[in-house]
C-alpha cells in the first residue's frame, strides 16, 4: 500500500495551476485535502504522473456573498460549513448536512472542490449542489465557465471537468425567505457514505408545496434530481404512499444495489426518506427546519 | 482447595484489586512505542508479496525477469525456491481423526486455492520499490471455477487434487439417542437455522516480522508481532530443521492480536526462508489490504439448531448441526475446526439440561483459512443457544426472563459434568443474571419499551448469559501432538536494588498482561507495584510458556508468578530472620519493608537486605546462601478448562422503515474470579463487547461466487466506531477459581462471547410485535426490512 512514483508540484496561484494542467494534458492530478485521493494513491487506484498541490493557492480559499449568490472557493474545508455562523445562515441545508460528511478529522482537511471533483454518488456535497441548484466554476487557460450541478455529475469520478480544467469555486443561489429545506440520510455507521439519502427544498403556499427540488443520492451512479418524482409527489400529496414513491423513484432512476443493500432495499428506503423530507417541508411554522 | 483458602486468608491483597493503568499506555500514546515497523536493522531488505488474484488456479509459469530489473530490487523468490529449505506443514491434529489438510508451503508452488495466497516474494531496498516490482511479475494462470459457498462445498469438486471431497472433518458430540429422548419428553421441539458470516479480528497493528539469519553461526533472530513466541520458535525449528536453540524470537510492542497473530502464516514463513536464502534481515509488515485476504478469517457457519422444551418450561435438550468453512487449508497449529468444536461444546452451557447431540461438518473452500479469533467458537454457541431460548419462550408463551431464570444452571448443582461433556464448577450463572437485571433496571426498561411500542417506536432488549472455557490445560492440545503448551512459567527474582524482576512465558499484546502480573508479584512478595518489572517475549530469556490466547494469562501465568513470588518471599524472610536474629514466622514483608509480623514495626528495608546479600555477603551468618530467585512452572491438570461466566444485555432501537439499528444501552456482569486489575478487566470486557457488536451488526467478509472478496477495505468492511457504541456498563461477581491459590480466571475474551447473542436477541425482541425474525449475522438493515416484509405477507 505505497503509492506509485509521482512528481509533486506545489501551485502558487490559479494561473500556475491552469498552466500546469494545460501542459500536462491529463497526466496531472490536483490534490487538495487528500482525504479520498491519498488512499487512492496508496492503493494505486490512482497513479498520476504529477500531483498538483493547490493548498497554498490563496484565490481558492474562503467564501463571499453577493446579492444573488454565495460563492465558496474550491479549498473551503467541510469544517467551515460547521463552524462559520454566517455561512450556516446563508446555506442552512449545507450547515445541517455537514455532520453526515465523514468525521471531524476528515472534515478538517476535506474540501468542497475535492468532494465535487470525485463525484461519489453517495457523497453529500454533490447531492446538495444538485438540490440547491448550485453552479460549479471551472477554470482553464481558456478562461472560466460555469456548469449547472445537475449537468456536472456524470458518474463516479466522472464530471464535466475537462482534463485542462480545475474546479475553482461553487456558487449557491441565495435562498428565498420562505424557502424550506430538509435533509435525510441513512448509513449503517454514522459518517459513512450514504446507503440512501435525500436533499429537498420547496415553498409552502397556502398549505401546498410548490417548487419542490430534490436530490437523491447513494442509490445510483450520480445524484438524481428526480424531477418527475418530485412533480408526482406534489400532485399526489398527501394520499401518495411510500410504495407509490418507491415505484416513482424506481422508474425514474437507475437504482444500483451494493453488497449488503440490494436494489429493492434502496428503492424502499429512499422512498421512506423522501416522505420524511416532504413531511418536514409541509410542517407549518418551521421555516428553519432542515431534517 | 482447603490449602488455597488458607493462603488467601493469610494474605492481604494490596496491589491485587487496584485499578491501575498499564505503564505501556503512556509510551504508546506519546509515540514512544517500539512496534515491529519501528525496528530497522543494518542491511535489511523489505518484502512484498505477489498474491493470487484468483481463488482457484493452476500456475503454469512465472516470469520474474522484469521484476529483477526493477529499481531497488535485490531478490525475487517463487515457490520452488523454498521447497528444499522448508519442509512445509499441515494443519492437522492427532486427535481430530479424518482431518487431512494438504501440505502447505510458504509460497504456492503449482496452484493456488484462495485469493490472497502468496505466490512470489520480492525483496527490495524499500517496501515501495518492492511493490513497484510486483507489477512486473508475469504469472501464466489457468483459472478454474472456485468453490466458495459453504452449502455447495461438500458436493463441489475437491479444491485440492489429493482430496476425495471438500468435507475435511466430521464429528459428533453427545448422541442422537440422547436428543431423541429429549424430543420424546418434549412439549415442543423448535428448529431454527442461523447463518454466521465470515469476519475477522482487525488488530490496529497488522501482522509483521523481521527475520535475520546469521550465516556465520547459523542462528535465526526473529522480531515478531506474534502472540506465542515459544510456539513459533518450536514450529520454525521443525519446518526448517534449524534446532530450536538456534532460533530466538523477540516480541516488540504488539498493537493487538485478537487471535489473528496466533497462527503459522505462509507469508511469514516465506520471509524467514528468504532471510535464510539471502543471509540478510528481511522485514515484512502486512498492509491492511493484504491483511484482509491473508489473515485468518473466522466464524463462517450455518447452524441448524433444535431445542426441546417440556410442559414444565424446562429445557430438555439441544440438537445442533454445524456446517462450517475452513477455507483453503486447515490452519496450523490450532486447526480450522477448533472453532466449531468450541461452538458446539458451548451450546446451552449456562443452563441445566439433560440431553445433547451435535454434529459438525467442516468443509474446504477456495477462501482464506479460518482460525481463532477472540472468543473462537463461544460467540457462535452463545448466539445459537440464546436464539433458541428466545424462540422456546415465545413458543411456550412465557416471559423470556422468567424462562431463562427457571433454566439457569444454579451454583448448588455444581460441580457437574454437563451433557456436552464439560466439567462445570465455580460458576455464578444466577448471580450474574440477577445482577445484570438490576444493573440495567430491567423492569423499567421493559416498561418503557412496551410504552414506546404504542407510539410506533420499536425497541428491544437482548439477554445473553454465557459460560466461556478459559485457560486450557494440557488435556486440550497435548493429545493432538501439537507444539502448544498449557504450561505457564515464571522466574521471579530480587535484584540488588531490591526491585523484583519477573520473566514470564505469557505475552503482552496490548491487553495489560505485564501490568497485572506486576500486581500479582507485588502482593506475592509484599512490595509496591512500581518496584516490580515484568519481562515477556524474548525466547532467549523467558521461561517456556504458552503466550497470549484462550484468556489464560491471569489464570495460568498469574498463578506461576504468585507461587514463584511466594517462594522468594519465604527465602527473604528466612534470610532476614537470620540477620535480625528473629524467626521467619515473626516477620512479614509489607510495602518493600521487612516488618515485625505482630507489631508491624519496620525492621529492615528489602533493598538493604538485597544489598547485603549481593554486595556484603561477609555479613551473612554461615549456611546456605539465600536464593533470591525462584522458578515456578504451573501446569494445571485437574480441570481441562476453567469455566468462566457472565451475563450480557443490550437495548436497541430498530427503525422499522429503514432497518437501521441503534444500540442504546449495554450491560455486562462478569465473573472472572479474582480480579487483579479492575481497570484492565473492564476495558478488556468493553473492547470485546465492541467486537461482538461488530460481529452482530457490521463486520462481514462477503465473497462473490468466484471467491473474490467484495468487502476488502475499511470502506466496505464496517468496523464499529465509537459513535455507534453506547456506554458499556459493567458489574462484577467474584467467584475465585477453586483450583489455584490466586483464584483468577480468564477474562480477555469475555466481552466477545455474549455480545453478538445479546444484540441478535435484542433486535428480534424489537421486531417481534411485527412477527418478524432475523436469523443471520451481521444483521443488515436490508435483512430487517425483508423480515418485516415477509412477516407482513
Amino acid at each position: 500500500m505505497k503509492p506509485a512514483r509521482f512528481t509533486y508540484r506545489r501551485m502558487d496561484d490559479l494561473g500556475h495551476l491552469t498552466a500546469e494542467l494545460a501542459e500536462l494534458g491529463g497526466d496531472g492530478q490536483i490534490i487538495a485535502g487528500g482525504q479520498s485521493l491519498m488512499p487512492m494513491l496508496n492503493m494505486r487506484l490512482a497513479q498520476p504522473a504529477v500531483l498538483l498541490d493547490i493548498n497554498r493557492v490563496e484565490q481558492l480559499s474562503g467564501w463571499r456573498s453577493t446579492a444573488e449568490y454565495i460563492e465558496l472557493g474550491a479549498l473551503v474545508r467541510h469544517r467551515t460549513y460547521e463552524d462559520d455562523v454566517d455561512l450556516r445562515r446563508h446555506i442552512p441545508l449545507l450547515a445541517h448536512a455537514v455532520s453526515n460528511i465523514a468525521h471531524p478529522a476528515v472534515r478538517n482537511r476535506g474540501t468542497i472542490g475535492g468532494s465535487l471533483a470525485l463525484a461519489d454518488p453517495a457523497a453529500e456535497l454533490p447531492a446538495l449542489c444538485v438540490c440547491l441548484g448550485a453552479r460549479i466554476g471551472l477554470m482553464s487557460v481558456r478562461g472560466e465557465r460555469w456548469c449547472e450541478a445537475d449537468d456536472f455529475f456524470i458518474g463516479p469520478l466522472e464530471t464535466e471537468t475537462q482534463p485542462d480544467e480545475a474546479i475553482f469555486a461553487v456558487r449557491f443561489p441565495r435562498h428565498a425567505p420562505d424557502e424550506r429545506f430538509s435533509f435525510h440520510e441513512i448509513a449503517r455507521r454514522h459518517g459513512d457514505y450514504a446507503a440512501a439519502g435525500v436533499a429537498a427544498r420547496g415553498h409552502l403556499e397556502k398549505g401546498r408545496l410548490t417548487q419542490l427540488s430534490l436530490s437523491l443520492f447513494g442509490i445510483s451512479d450520480r445524484p438524481e434530481k428526480a424531477v418527475a418524482t418530485a412533480v408526482a409527489i406534489v400532485d399526489g400529496w398527501p394520499e401518495i404512499t411510500v410504495d407509490d414513491i418507491a415505484a416513482l423513484v424506481g422508474s425514474e432512476c437507475d437504482i444500483r444495489g451494493s453488497v449488503t443493500e440490494p436494489v429493492h432495499y434502496k428503492r424502499c428506503v429512499v422512498a421512506v426518506l423522501l416522505r420524511r423530507a416532504i413531511m418536514d417541508l409541509m410542517r407549518a411554522g418551521e421555516h428553519e427546519r432542515v431534517g | 482447595m482447603e490449602a488455597s483458602d488458607a493462603v488467601r486468608q493469610s494474605t492481604a491483597f494490596h496491589a491485587i484489586g487496584q485499578r491501575r493503568p498499564r505503564p505501556e499506555t503512556r509510551r504508546a500514546l506519546e509515540g514512544n512505542g517500539r512496534y515491529l515497523d519501528d525496528i530497522h536493522l543494518p542491511r535489511m531488505l523489505h518484502a512484498a508479496f505477489l498474491r493470487s488474484p484468483h481463488a482457484k488456479a493452476a500456475i503454469l509459469g512465472i516470469d520474474i525477469a522484469a521484476a529483477l530489473q526493477s529499481p531497488g530490487v535485490a531478490h525475487v523468490f517463487v515457490g520452488a525456491d523454498f521447497t528444499e529449505i522448508c519442509r512445509g506443514w499441515r494443519g492437522n491434529s492427532a486427535v481430530l481423526a479424518g482431518l487431512n489438510s494438504p501440505l502447505q508451503r510458504p509460497l504456492a508452488v503449482d496452484r493456488v486455492t484462495f485469493q490472497g495466497e502468496p505466490v512470489a516474494l520480492v525483496l527490495a531496498q524499500s517496501r515501495s520499490a518492492a511493490e513497484d516490482a510486483l507489477g512486473c511479475i508475469e504469472v501464466d494462470w489457468e483459472v478454474e471455477p472456485a468453490t466458495g459457498s459453504l452449502i455447495s462445498a461438500a458436493t463441489d469438486a475437491p479444491i485440492h487434487p489429493d482430496l476425495k471431497s471438500n468435507v475435511g472433518f466430521q464429528t459428533t458430540i453427545g448422541s442422537a439417542e440422547s436428543f431423541a429422548e429429549a424430543a420424546r419428553q418434549a412439549q415442543h421441539v423448535i428448529e431454527e437455522t442461523l447463518f454466521f458470516t465470515r469476519h475477522t479480528g482487525m488488530p490496529l497493528e497488522t501482522r509483521g516480522l523481521i527475520a535475520s539469519y546469521n550465516t556465520s553461526d547459523g542462528t535465526l533472530l526473529v522480531h515478531h508481532s506474534h502472540q506465542t513466541p515459544n510456539e513459533i520458535q518450536s514450529m520454525l525449528a521443525t519446518i526448517f530443521d534449524l534446532g530450536q536453540h538456534n532460533i530466538r524470537i523477540l516480541s516488540p510492542d504488539i498493537g493487538g492480536g485478537f487471535g489473528i497473530k496466533l497462527h503459522l502464516y505462509p507469508d511469514e514463513v516465506a520471509v524467514i526462508a528468504a532471510s535464510l536464502r539471502t543471509g540478510r534481515p528481511v522485514k515484512f509488515v502486512a498492509d491492511r489490504l493484504e491483511s484482509f485476504v491473508s489473515d485468518v478469517h473466522a466464524r463462517e457457519h450455518r447452524v441448524v439448531a433444535r431445542i426441546a422444551v417440556g410442559a414444565d418450561q424446562k429445557i430438555l435438550g439441544f440438537d445442533i448441526n454445524d456446517l462450517c468453512g475452513m477455507g483453503g487449508y486447515s490452519v496450523h497449529p490450532r486447526t480450522s475446526v477448533a472453532e466449531a468444536l468450541l461452538a458446539m461444546r458451548c451450546i446451552g452451557t449456562p443452563y441445566d439440561f439433560p440431553h445433547f447431540h451435535a454434529t459438525i461438518e467442516a468443509v474446504f473452500q477456495n477462501r482464506p483459512p479460518t482460525g481463532a479469533y477472540r472468543g473462537v467458537g463461544t460467540p457462535i454457541g452463545c448466539a445459537v443457544t440464546e436464539h433458541l431460548v428466545d424462540r422456546a419462550a415465545a413458543t411456550l408463551g412465557v416471559d423470556r426472563v422468567a424462562f431463562r431464570r427457571r433454566n439457569l444452571l444454579s451454583s448448588d448443582r455444581l460441580p457437574l459434568q454437563n451433557p456436552c461433556g464439560l466439567q462445570l464448577f465455580d460458576l455464578s450463572n444466577v448471580a450474574t443474571f440477577d445482577k445484570t437485571l438490576e444493573l440495567m433496571q430491567y423492569d423499567a426498561l421493559a416498561a418503557e419499551r412496551d410504552r414506546l411500542r404504542t407510539a410506533g417506536i420499536y425497541r428491544g432488549i437482548g439477554l445473553a448469559p454465557f459460560v466461556e472455557l478459559t485457560a486450557p490445560g494440557p488435556e486440550i492440545n497435548g493429545p493432538g501432538q501439537l507444539p502448544i503448551t498449557a504450561l505457564e512459567s515464571a522466574v521471579v527474582k530480587i535484584e540488588p536494588s531490591g526491585v523484583v524482576r519477573c520473566l514470564v512465558g505469557l505475552c503482552e499484546i496490548g491487553q495489560g498482561a505485564r501490568a497485572s502480573m506486576a500486581q500479582v508479584a507485588a502482593d506475592a512478595i509484599g512490595v509496591p507495584v512500581d518496584q516490580v518489572q515484568v519481562m515477556t517475549g524474548d525466547t532467549a530469556a523467558i521461561p517456556a510458556g504458552g503466550g497470549a490466547w484462550a484468556s489464560r494469562s491471569a489464570a495460568l501465568g498469574g498463578e506461576a508468578i504468585w507461587r514463584a513470588g511466594r517462594t522468594v518471599r519465604a527465602e527473604i524472610l528466612k534470610a532476614a530472620a537470620n540477620l535480625l536474629q528473629s524467626s521467619d514466622d515473626d516477620l512479614d514483608i509489607a510495602d518493600g519493608m521487612i516488618v515485625d509480623r505482630t507489631t508491624r514495626a519496620a525492621r529492615m528495608p528489602l533493598r538493604e537486605l538485597a544489598e547485603i546479600i549481593y554486595y556484603r555477603g561477609h555479613l551473612l551468618p554461615p549456611g546456605p546462601v539465600p536464593q533470591l530467585s525462584a522458578t515456578e512452572q504451573f501446569r494445571r491438570i485437574k480441570h481441562p478448562f476453567i469455566p468462566t461466566n457472565g451475563t450480557q444485555a443490550a437495548s436497541v432501537e430498530v427503525d422499522i422503515e429503514t432497518g437501521i439499528v441503534k444500540v442504546l444501552g449495554y450491560w455486562v456482569v462478569e465473573d472472572c474470579g479474582r480480579i487483579i486489575n479492575p481497570l484492565l478487566v473492564d476495558e478488556q470486557i468493553r473492547g470485546g463487547v465492541v467486537q461482538g457488536i461488530g460481529e452482530a451488526l457490521f463486520e462481514a467478509l462477503h465473497y462473490d461466487d468466484q471467491g473474490q472478496l467484495l468487502t476488502g477495505s475499511f470502506a466496505d468492511y464496517l468496523l464499529p466506531m465509537a459513535g455507534d457504541i453506547p456506554d458499556i456498563v459493567i458489574g462484577h461477581v467474584e467467584t475465585p477459581y477453586s483450583g489455584s491459590e490466586l483464584g483468577a480466571k480468564g477474562v480477555g475474551e469475555a466481552g466477545t462471547c455474549g455480545a453478538s447473542a445479546a444484540i441478535l436477541s435484542a433486535v428480534n425482541d424489537a421486531i417481534a410485535p411485527l412477527g418478524a425474525i432475523v436469523r443471520q449475522l451481521p444483521i443488515t438493515p436490508a435483512m430487517i426490512l425483508d423480515a418485516v416484509e415477509a412477516a407482513r405477507s
